[in-house]
């Protein structure tokens, strides 16, 4: 790749550079449109920065719209999920690479098998499980099924079954059980595929809109997407209001991207690669 | 001595086994009550005549929601949506991904850093959150868009209200939101190819289009399958773009959800409105094993792919 000529690489570069822009072109346009009165968003001809700053879209969405409650909601189910998620995926993962017990293949493969079924194609017989347990409107609905992840099992175990046996027989000669075993000899070894788990279902998490909006019905339950759909009424949505939710739903993102930064890339591949 | 040795071992395989199912069992129940327990019922419900969730009639009926489906022009217009949708999105993903891949590995350091991160962060924020702020692009009567078409002297463009531009307006965005991922797996795969290949093409004069062609290309060929598949399949379970997109430019528009003329009907939402608007479940049911099958043979030939050893 040197013999590109240093024009032709300076104006590669500048093409990506600009698209590279664009790319963040709706970002910035959300950003500062969160601060924008109605008024100035529904104007023929559009400002990019406020005229008249406000924060009162913020005011209203969790004075008049109830977005306090929808955040918290949205951000309780989403960690819990993924503290639950990462919990059962590497001890699930831990068992199927490393303890041979009768049936293990069997179980395996059949959580295996059903990745191959996403939620959009089961969510008809899924609500009436749920409806059938009483579970619906409930934060037990909008978490226990996808606690048990096949996705992050596989990702673990095949992570795992790369652990040299030594060291777990090491740690049974000083007498550790299984638990210890796994706290003190897996987890650690696992760090890499802890993050790449963790960064894709808080993002999964955080983003459903399917199944919340199909098990939830009192505003006590509903999440911080189903908020931003109650933002569209009849006569279109309620753009101000929009991008200040807009806004507020990527922040939680953010601060997660900043804490799993370094390993984010390297655990898309991984989990890109793998899957 | 030796017994007892034997004796231990065996006390220990025998504590690791009951721990394995005290773990296992009771997280099984859950999956499966999730997972595979609905798989069962779909097909039962799909076979079943249920018009109102309310009435709870049932009646076993065989094939006739088939049927019924396949001379339904809703759903047909929402099959070949789905396709339609499905071969722009991963088309256009695959050969831009691929452009700003090849384009984003011959920088380095922070302006690599830079490209890589305003590619993939779309990929990791809310699309629900993104959608509707795309629908205010895309608005006829003050959105974006259609100004910077005027400021241009073009003619605005309806986009969402429009039975024509409203699907691959919501491509678009979708592409805009997904494209990081197909880049960031483009760039890991570029990385596995060894630079003594090109050093050594480059001492026998060969340009830039020849690398690419004899080199890169063939070396990609198992990155590339990989990624045309999951693709595909991650375009036919499009819900969330269609929905919000749909659901706000159709108070706009007076259209709804599904689009103006259901020209952005997907086989999601279909399901999803039959299941939950008209509370056919039973109908909505077989519409799922219709989009059920169309995964499974895609996520089957997918796993050959992974299998397969490309060699040039």
């Amino acid at each position: 790749m040197k013999k590109t000529g240093s024009f032709g690489k300076a104006m590669m570069n500048a093409v990506l550079f600009i698209m590279s822009l664009l790319m963040l072109f709706p970002f910035f346009w959300m950003l500062l449109g969160a601060f924008k009165p109605a008024s100035e968003l529904q104007r023929a001809v559009p400002s990019f920065l406020p005229e008249a700053p406000t924060l009162d879209n913020f005011r209203q969405l969790i004075f008049d719209y109830g977005f306090g409650k929808f955040f918290i909601n949205s951000l309780g189910v989403t960690l819990v999920s993924v503290a639950v998620i990462l919990f059962t995926s590497s001890l699930l993962g831990f068992i199927f690479a490393k303890i041979q017990f009768p049936g293990s293949q069997f179980f395996f493969i059949l959580i295996l098998a059903s990745m191959m079924v996403p939620l959009e194609t089961k969510i008809v017989p899924m609500f009436l499980t749920a409806s059938d347990f009483h579970l619906l409107d409930s934060y037990t609905v909008l978490i226990l099924p996808f606690v048990v992840d096949a996705f992050g099992i596989y990702l673990f175990r095949e992570f795992i079954i790369t652990i040299p046996n030594d060291y777990l027989d090491a740690a049974r000669i000083d007498g550790a059980n299984e638990w210890k075993i796994y706290a003190n000899v897996i987890l650690p070894l696992t760090k890499p595929v802890f993050s790449a788990l963790a960064i894709f279902s808080f993002v999964f998490m955080w983003d459903q809109l399917m199944w919340p909006l199909v098990v939830t019905f009192s505003d006590a339950m509903k999440t911080f997407p189903l908020g931003m759909v109650l933002l569209s009424n009849q006569r279109g949505a309620i753009y101000n209001l929009v991008f200040a939710a807009s806004f507020i739903s990527v922040i939680p993102t953010i601060i997660f991207f900043l804490i799993f930064q370094k390993q984010i890339v390297k655990g898309v591949v991984l989990a890109g690669v793998k899957g | 001595m030796k017994s007892k040795i034997q004796n231990l071992g065996h006390l220990m395989k025998k504590r690791e086994i009951r721990f394995a199912y005290a773990v296992v069992i009771p997280l099984f129940l859950i999956y499966a009550l999730f997972n595979l327990y609905p798989i069962v019922k779909l097909v039962e419900l799909s076979m079943q005549h249920w018009p109102s969730y309310l009435e709870g009639k049932e009646s076993f009926i065989c094939f006739d929601n088939y049927r019924r489906l396949f001379s339904d022009p809703i759903f047909r217009k929402s099959l070949s949506n789905t396709f339609y949708f499905a071969f722009l999105r991963v088309s256009l993903g695959m050969i831009i991904g691929l452009i700003v891949a090849l384009a984003i590995n011959m920088t380095k350091g922070v302006k690599r850093a830079f490209f890589v991160f305003s590619w993939f962060s779309p990929y990791i924020t809310s699309i629900i959150a993104m959608a509707l702020v795309f629908t205010y692009f895309y608005n006829p009567s003050y959105g974006l868009f259609d100004y910077l078409l005027k400021t241009v002297g073009l003619k605005p463009m309806r986009f969402l209200a429009s039975t024509k531009q409203a699907l691959p307006s919501i491509v678009f965005v979708d592409l805009w939101k997904n494209i990081g991922f197909t880049i960031i797996i483009f760039l890991s795969g570029l990385q596995c190819i060894p630079q003594d290949y090109y050093d050594a093409a480059s001492v026998d004069g060969a340009g830039l289009f020849y690398r690419f062609r004899h080199i890169t290309f063939p070396l990609l060929m198992p990155t590339t399958m990989l990624l045309l598949l999951m693709n595909i399949i991650t375009s036919m379970r499009v819900f969330t773009t269609v929905y919000m997109m749909t659901s706000i430019s159709g108070a706009v528009a007076g259209t709804g959800l599904g689009g103006p003329n259901n020209s952005t009907n997907v086989l999601t939402l279909f399901t999803y409105m039959n299941a939950f608007k008209y509370n056919d479940f039973s109908y909505a049911s077989a519409s799922s094993i219709i989009l059920f099958l169309i995964i499974m043979v895609l996520t089957l030939v997918q796993q050959r792919i992974t299998k397969t050893r490309w060699t040039f």
